[in-house]
């Protein structure tokens, strides 16, 4: 067998294998960048399913904020109605919305793409709270996974309009 | 056999060089690639954050405001906002300059064109600022900004009470800034993230008048300055009645009462929340044989010298504000029932001079 002297340097092959290993390693690492790329989306399309279930929420507000004139004119439906919201919200509704998602790093590095959100909508009439959940893709580009926020207000108590009348029939004790 | 110092052939040397260019090829556009997107991720979580920023200001504005608005603008949307607190009355602006949403306070309404607003710098390098006004009638039929379907299945239309009133302010356009239940929906754009906020005033008006059948004989209340400041504790000979809305303050602007010939009194209270300013209205008994009628107006009364002119500051001080300051017999006449509403004044001083009435 013939030793190689020391000055001999490698050879191609272990050259070649060496950039072989390198470029593998490298591979391998760069494509978990990907991966990471979109896991930072996670919050970003999170924060967007939140902001949908605060609006919600901000119109339901809106839509209740006023008691119907005419379901509290009499006093003894009146005491019932203001009881809570159920004149204004329906038990339960759901739609879907979406958000503005820019380069979702999807393959398409300049793509720009809706990501759609299903939204649960349920008022709950005893306890006098409104739930939204949103149901979103924490990652824009499998959006078959799916996570949820889940938002629920107690909604305060609606106005009168203003100048509306409200007849209040006290019995007079003298008659009673 | 080749010699160890012979070194490589000119065939290895170019297989090599052409390995090693492919390779820092592929690594070079990776790197771009890499760098372009740790470029565009740390620019989209910056925007995120001053959106999040954004968002959250808006709605905090919102919720401490009496009126939310679109005003007229010739140079791109705008929202503004109108709140009345200690310190009185001002005014808050979103508009865009430069692909920059600005926040400009004032005392007084302002012009999203005026170029000597005084500005700060909400969020820089946004692409669009889009407002739109939905009045809350129209939510059921309100669609998701982005995927276009309808997300007003909650709400039950015949429910929904639309409240448009005057907030006693006049926008720079001359045109009056109305309040109640809206919704002012912004989306800002800010490349690569996008966001939208739906806007509602905390302090809404709420106004109603209360007509009570007053049955505790003998007595009458409508003997203090006017206004006369109650909340519901002073109903306390009144099992049954209730002002609503529990422990809140209202300013009962009218009263007065009238005799039924049984016993029984009638007073009628206007009462007004002190949330979001305060419209006054006059209300009257019972329109009733027994009674006179005394139609509900508003004070001040529409196209009269003093409309658009209250604004005391928020919350009402109740030992100073304007209806104190006016007068209640003034203010009677300003309504055009000053006969009447003296007379009802008089019914009462009558009724403590009595011995027997019960005060």
């Amino acid at each position: 067998m013939t030793e190689r002297a020391p000055e001999a340097g490698y050879s191609l092959l272990e050259v070649v294998m060496c950039v072989g290993l390198l470029i593998v390693g490298s591979v391998l690492a760069l494509a978990l960048l990907p991966s990471v790329a979109r896991a930072s989306q996670a919050q970003l399309v999170r924060g967007a399913a939140t902001d949908i279930a605060r609006n919600a929420i901000e119109r339901a507000r809106a839509a209740a904020a006023y008691y119907p004139p005419g379901a509290v004119a009499d006093p003894l439906a009146r005491a019932v109605t203001t009881a809570g919201h159920g004149w204004a919200l329906a038990p339960a509704a759901s739609y879907v919305a979406a958000a503005h998602v820019h380069r979702a790093f999807c393959g398409t590095a300049a793509a720009t793409s809706d990501v759609a959100m299903r939204v649960t909508m349920t008022y709950d009439a005893p306890s006098d709270t409104l739930t939204v959940a949103v149901s979103y893709p924490p990652n824009p580009c499998e959006v078959a996974i799916q996570s949820a926020i889940s938002l629920t207000a107690q909604l305060a108590p609606a106005s009168y309009a203003p100048q509306t009348q409200l007849p209040s029939a006290i019995a007079d004790p003298a008659l009673q | 056999m080749k010699a160890a110092e012979a070194g490589f052939t000119l065939i290895e040397v170019l297989v090599a060089t052409a390995l090693f260019v492919v390779v820092a090829v592929a690594g070079f556009e990776v790197l771009r690639q890499l760098g372009w997107n740790v470029n565009l991720l740390a620019q989209r979580a910056d925007a995120a954050a001053r959106l999040d920023v954004a968002a959250a200001t808006l709605r905090s504005d919102a919720l401490s405001s009496v009126a939310v608005w679109k005003p007229a603008s010739t140079c791109g949307d705008a929202v503004e906002f109108m709140q009345r607190n200690a310190g009185g009355t001002s005014f808050l602006l979103y508009v865009a300059r430069a692909s920059t949403l600005v926040r400009a306070s004032a005392a007084g309404p302002m012009n999203p064109c005026d170029p000597a607003l005084q500005m700060q710098t909400v969020v820089a390098a946004i692409t669009s600022l889009a407002v739109t006004r939905v009045p809350a009638t129209g939510l059921p039929a309100h669609t998701d900004p982005v995927s276009g379907n309808a997300d007003g299945g909650l709400f039950v239309t015949a429910g929904i009470t639309g409240i448009a009133v005057d907030s006693h302010a006049t926008d720079v356009d001359g045109s009056q800034i109305t309040t109640g239940n809206d919704i002012v929906e912004v989306t800002i754009d800010a490349e690569p993230v996008q966001t939208t906020v739906d806007l509602l005033a905390g302090n809404r008006p709420s106004a109603y008048t209360q007509v009570l059948a007053y049955a505790c004989n003998g007595r009458c209340e409508a003997t203090g300055a006017f206004p006369e400041i109650r909340n519901a504790a002073f109903t306390d000979c009144l099992p049954g009645y209730d002002f609503q809305n529990g422990p809140a303050y209202y300013v009962p602007a009218a009263y007065g009462y009238a005799n039924a010939g049984n016993g029984t009194q009638r007073i009628v209270v206007t009462a007004y929340s002190l949330t979001g300013g305060y419209t006054f209205a006059f209300g009257g008994p019972l329109p009733t044989t027994l009674e006179r009628t005394w139609p509900i107006a508003v004070w001040p009364p529409a196209g009269s010298a003093l409309a658009g002119t209250i604004a005391d500051a928020y919350p009402l001080d109740y030992t100073s504000n304007a209806v104190r300051a006016r007068g209640a017999a003034q203010v009677a006449a300003d309504l055009g029932e000053p006969a009447a509403f003296a007379a009802e004044l008089a019914a009462c001083a009558d009724m403590h001079a009595d011995v027997t009435f019960d005060d």
